[in-house]
């Protein structure tokens, strides 16, 4: 695993992606660009203000006085990409989950992000489709001022820039993947923007489960039945082995000038326990 | 009249009622490259002459049809520079309603706002109007559309129409020619045909014409 820079900045994300978020203690009042959603603006705008931070001093003092935060829904995850010969695999399971709760037996954690790359989220639901919708959006626009195929560096920068300049408050952990004219990437992105990019990688709570069968199976030049087979074998680790992870695996293999969105491709959690003559209860129990 | 002395300010009206500088806007863009428009049954199609103004230029660095989204197209007749600043703003707004409703924006609405944007800039100040007209094309679940949008932040849908130099002549050629059942492929050769009207004496056009039916 490529464990640039600091080996305690991976921890930190890691708790994030696990347990209870930690309350930001950080007050920044930082003038930063926002997007403006009306008419007109063509570049950023620096608004006053930018993000702001107070909710965070208030939810702090709410927190000592003994108030519970409310529980938002995390996908408590597995994700995982891969390189091979012709080009990038990425996957995904399929849960969401709200503390203990299953939120969403069947939910799609690859997010389209241009026909080429495909991005897996882990982390807050809300955040990481928020924040690859926007900046696909963004990839989209870019694609028609160049007329040219949008590059996975281009979205990484991207990501990487939106979620620094969030410092780590979009909790957002992502799997980046593509194939472009330099050639496949893959990519994994911190919540606070660092990133790093590797042959294959794991991201979410059941990373380390997938990660352990990466590690032992992976060789270069995978033909794409046998990367799909790995892929499958790494989600299905996580989602034996992870509370987080369940539900089936979604499959995504990229290459030069196609792309196969398998949706559901692995079912190995059916549902067997519906009764087709239906239940009947007597009266008074 | 005392037009001439309101004709510098934008924003000051003229005795007469006018914003002189907005004519003046749609003069700068009567003497740019002719474009038009044609609607078919099936289609929108949309043209304009390349004329280059040596032939050193490198032609396949100009683009004079812009997309803005799969299926709305633009050209223009006017200041080049002004319409990529329209075309630039318009993509941006077709993304962002895309972004917030989840539907492909239809014509009439990034039409609507394009105008708007022209319309800001005729009451704002220190700005000048937009030297350019466009033509959108555009095909969406109302079936093909085709709309002009002046300087003024005025727009109007048209069946067939044309901007630019000639364009008295080639809205003629066009009012003959235009029928309503027109097949795309058609529109496509009378576009066409009444681009070179303006280039070609009627004797060289008689000549195609008998070559090509």
């Amino acid at each position: 695993m490529g464990m640039k820079g600091n080996g305690s900045n991976h921890e930190c994300s890691r708790e994030r992606v696990k347990g209870e978020e930690e309350a930001a203690a950080e007050l920044l009042l930082c003038r930063e660009p926002i997007r403006i959603m009306s008419k007109g603006e063509v570049d950023y705008v620096h608004a006053r203000g930018g993000f702001s931070f107070d909710s965070c001093r208030r939810n702090e003092m709410l927190l000592n006085k003994g108030l519970k935060p409310s529980s938002f829904l995390k996908t408590g995850t597995t994700i995982v990409g891969l390189i091979f010969q012709d080009g990038v695999i990425l996957g995904a399971d399929t849960r969401a989950t709200e503390g203990p709760i299953v939120a969403d037996k069947n939910c799609e954690k690859i997010h389209y992000m241009a026909p080429n790359i495909y991005c897996c989220g882990a982390g807050t639901a809300a955040d990481t489709e928020a924040v690859t919708d926007t900046i696909s959006s963004h990839l989209k626009l870019h694609r028609y001022h160049t007329a040219r195929e949008s590059r996975v560096v281009t979205a990484l920068t991207l990501l990487k820039s939106h979620l620094f300049r969030y410092q780590g408050h979009v909790s957002a952990a992502l799997v980046l993947g593509g194939v472009d004219v330099t050639g496949p990437h893959l990519h994994t992105i911190y919540p606070h923007g660092s990133t790093d990019s590797l042959p294959f990688a794991t991201m979410g709570s059941g990373s380390l489960a997938a990660m352990a069968v990466f590690e032992s199976k992976y060789h270069e030049g995978l033909s794409r039945d046998e990367g799909v087979k790995l892929v499958c074998e790494a989600i299905c680790s996580g989602i034996f082995n992870d509370l987080g992870s369940g539900s089936n695996v979604d499959i995504c293999v990229i290459t030069k000038g196609q792309k196969e969105y398998l949706r559901n491709h692995l079912l190995p959690n059916p549902r067997t326990y519906i009764s087709s003559k239906g239940y009947s209860f007597s009266k008074k129990t | 009249m005392g037009d001439s002395q309101y004709s510098f300010s934008l924003t000051t009206f003229s005795p007469s009622g006018k914003l002189v500088q907005i004519e003046h806007a749609l003069t700068a863009v009567g003497s740019g490259q002719t474009s038009l428009g044609i609607k078919a049954a099936n289609g929108v199609v949309i043209a304009t002459e390349k004329k280059l103004p040596s032939i050193l230029v490198d032609e396949t660095s100009v683009q004079k049809i812009q997309i803005l989204t799969p299926n709305i197209g633009v050209v223009y007749s006017g200041m080049g520079p002004d319409s990529r600043v329209l075309v630039r703003k318009s993509r941006k707004q077709a993304e962002q309603y895309q972004r917030l409703y989840k539907e492909t924006i239809p014509v009439t609405q990034l039409v609507r706002e394009t105008a708007a944007v022209m319309q800001e800039f005729t009451q704002s100040g220190g700005v000048r109007p937009f030297g350019v007209s466009l033509l959108v094309a555009g095909f969406d679940d109302k079936g093909p559309q085709l709309y002009q949008v002046d300087p003024s932040g005025s727009y109007f849908s048209w069946k067939a129409s044309a901007m630019g130099k000639n364009v008295s002549n080639a809205k003629a050629f066009l009012e003959k020619r235009y029928t309503d059942d027109m097949e795309l492929d058609d529109a496509v050769h009378t576009a066409i045909l009444t681009l070179k009207e303006g280039v070609l004496t009627p004797a060289e056009i008689e000549d195609y014409l008998q070559e090509v039916e």
